[in-house]
């Protein structure tokens, strides 16, 4: 995960170097009717504005660590499906954004020595909310807040009275967004990085050795409702995507999707690093 | 407006910087598959989430580090898995607990001292003998019960592993209602689900009853417990037993039948009668090692109405066993001890 958050700081690093080599697109972005260039700060038009949404199918390996269940990392083969949506906040306010992302995916996960398995899903809603601004005219920068709501298990096929580990969190972060427009062949091109970040937020957890018998059966809390930080365990959730122009208003979108969710809480440890190529189709539609 | 965007991406490269270097990945280092490996990971799973060291020091004296530095010098390389399965069961049996197993493909290490030191005062051709032909006692949810020729009311209840429904437990009740007194006989019963024993010894009760407490851990150390909350039997809704009741019990009575006893013993129309329990009051977790032999242990400690642990069993109020001359006359001298209480007492 290292490598990973490492990677992302380098290419946040270059984001500026990469645009100023694009300059020489900017003058005929900004005259073509596409997702492109409605896309950046200034609106082609007072009354137009672009409504975006992505479905993405992502197929990847998960790696699951649970100490309520296991001291061992369990890996396997791990499917998911993205809906993101994103369009104008308002008209009196175009250069912001309010962006939906839900996500949900399952994996089936194999113990080191392969002979138990484990099954995890999860549901997220996350609600975004971006301040765009253009750095170059091909090149454009969001940031701004989210807020997220995760709901998932971990389900041990093994284990007697801790078979499983149910998750509730809602967490508050950063989000960026960084989009590059490119032409090539003589089609315009798009990529999008997208980074979210929970800093801080509350999560249900069994206490350390604490029975789902005491929590369920005889309704007993103990330090359910925790506090999880970034500091404490660093989530993150990354989205790379190549958007290539197939019909008007429909991209082919590609890319690479990463979800980093880890938690220290209630001397329990749990990680769910989770790596996907995710392929799929953006539709714009420009409204009123 | 540069200013501005300088700021923003200071304060995006502040965030990832600083995640990056005050924090780390969340991971546990349980991940060495060799025979230390495997070693250690048994000895520190036991040793962070076993709940019975400071009850077990008192008992009989057992000292988990003491165990480590016994068993440590044994542990080489070139052992065989065999081998290794061999030492690593020795070391779980230092714990004297039914509840601690260790699980490999070829063998479940179990600890049976609890049940193999002490008399059966069991026997299925007695239990036949009392039960009759199938057609002669009803069955329902592994329950079987009849009406004895004494009109005493017979129900054996061999698991908990099956929780009876509320109908169920009704038709039961509806049919023993006419009886002088009741035999609940939880002898060989090895536990289940601590829900189906509740729900059992909720017949017995007429308004909420703290029956029990349990506790759990709060972290690694031999005390970090939480506070013990109490386990409150709420009455069935429905015919409850208001007449004499006798427990029989004996060694193999364990774990969720164990607590059905531990519910039943302060009970005030309840007779525990037969062999101490075989205790396993600890509600059992499972966990692994690196080479995927799975682990067994007790986690969250229980104790009965006046804070008594019961782990290592439940005295009986009348000790009686079966001996080889009642088993030669196919008599079964608890369930008739049972009787005698229970036709004295009316």
């Amino acid at each position: 995960m290292r490598n990973l958050l490492r990677t992302l700081f380098i290419s946040l690093l270059f984001l500026p170097v990469t645009a100023q080599a694009q300059q020489d697109a900017e003058t005929k972005l900004n005259v073509s009717v596409d997702s492109a260039a409605i896309l950046t700060q200034t609106p082609l038009s007072g009354t137009l504005h672009e409504v975006r949404h992505d479905h993405l199918l992502g197929f990847g390996s998960n790696n699951v660590l649970d100490t309520y269940l296991s001291p061992l990392c369990y890996k396997g083969f791990s499917v998911s499906y993205l809906y993101r949506t994103q369009s104008r906040l308002s008209r009196k306010s175009p250069s912001w954004r309010i962006m939906g992302n839900y996500a949900v995916d399952f994996s089936s996960l194999d113990a080191p020595a392969d002979n138990v398995t484990e099954w995890d899903g999860n549901l997220a809603a996350a609600l975004i909310l971006h301040r765009r601004f253009r750095i170059l005219p091909s090149l454009s920068a969001s940031i701004g807040p989210m807020f997220e709501a995760i709901a998932g298990f971990t389900y041990n096929t093994r284990n007697g009275n801790n078979p499983a580990q149910g998750r509730v969190a809602l967490n508050g972060g950063v989000s960026g967004v960084a989009e590059w427009h490119f032409k090539l062949f003589g089609k315009h091109f798009s990529s999008h990085i997208q980074v979210d970040m929970p800093i801080l937020g509350l999560m249900f957890s069994p206490n350390y050795g604490q029975s789902y018998y005491e929590i369920f059966s005889l309704k007993q809390y103990d330090h359910n409702i925790c506090l999880n930080h970034a500091f404490k365990a660093p989530q993150m959730r990354l989205l790379a995507t190549l958007h290539i122009p197939m019909w008007r208003h429909i991209d082919l979108v590609c890319g690479y999707h990463a979800d980093i969710r880890q938690s220290h809480v209630n001397n329990l440890k749990a990680h769910r690093w989770q790596h996907q190529f995710v392929i799929g189709i953006t539709r714009s539609l420009l409204m009123f | 407006m540069r200013i501005l965007l300088l700021n923003i991406y200071k304060v995006c490269y502040g965030i990832v910087l600083s995640t990056l270097l005050l924090t780390s990945c969340v991971t546990e280092d349980y991940t060495d598959n060799s025979k230390r490996g495997n070693f250690e990971t048994f000895w520190n799973l036991i040793d962070q989430h076993y709940c019975f060291f400071d009850y077990k020091a008192q008992q009989y004296g057992l000292d988990w580090d003491k165990v480590y530095s016994q068993y440590s010098p044994a542990i080489k390389e070139s052992m065989s898995q065999t081998e290794l399965f061999e030492i690593l069961a020795k070391m779980s049996y230092e714990l004297r607990d039914g509840h601690v197993n260790l699980r490999a493909s070829h063998d479940v290490a179990r600890y049976g001292a609890w049940f193999d030191d002490y008399p059966m005062n069991y026997s299925d051709s007695l239990e036949r003998k009392l039960l009759g032909r199938t057609t002669e006692h009803r069955q329902t949810c592994n329950i079987s019960y009849k009406v004895l020729e004494d009109n005493i009311g017979y129900v054996r209840i061999p698991t908990f592993e099956t929780e009876a429904g509320n109908g169920n437990l009704e038709q039961i009740m509806e049919y023993l209602m006419q009886c002088n007194g009741l035999i609940v006989d939880v002898r060989n019963n090895g536990g289940g689900m601590l829900s189906a024993a509740e729900k059992m010894a909720s017949l017995f009760v007429n308004e909420p009853t703290t029956v029990a407490y349990i506790q759990h851990k709060r972290g690694t150390g031999h005390n970090d417990f939480s506070n013990p909350e109490p386990i409150v039997l709420e009455p069935f809704e429905g015919l409850r037993w208001q007449k004499k009741v006798c427990v029989l019990t004996n060694r193999r009575t364990y774990s969720a039948a164990n607590s059905f006893v531990m519910y039943m013993r302060y009970l005030p129309q309840v007779t525990i009668v037969g062999d101490v329990t075989g205790g396993g009051a600890g509600l059992p977790f499972t966990s692994e090692l690196p080479n995927g032999w799975g682990v067994r242990f007790s986690a969250c400690p229980m104790y009965d109405a006046k804070m008594q642990s019961t782990e290592m069993g439940i005295a009986p109020d009348k000790k009686v066993d079966i001996s080889q001359a009642d088993y030669a006359r196919s008599v079964d001298t608890i369930l008739e001890t049972a009787r005698d209480i229970l036709k004295a007492e009316n």
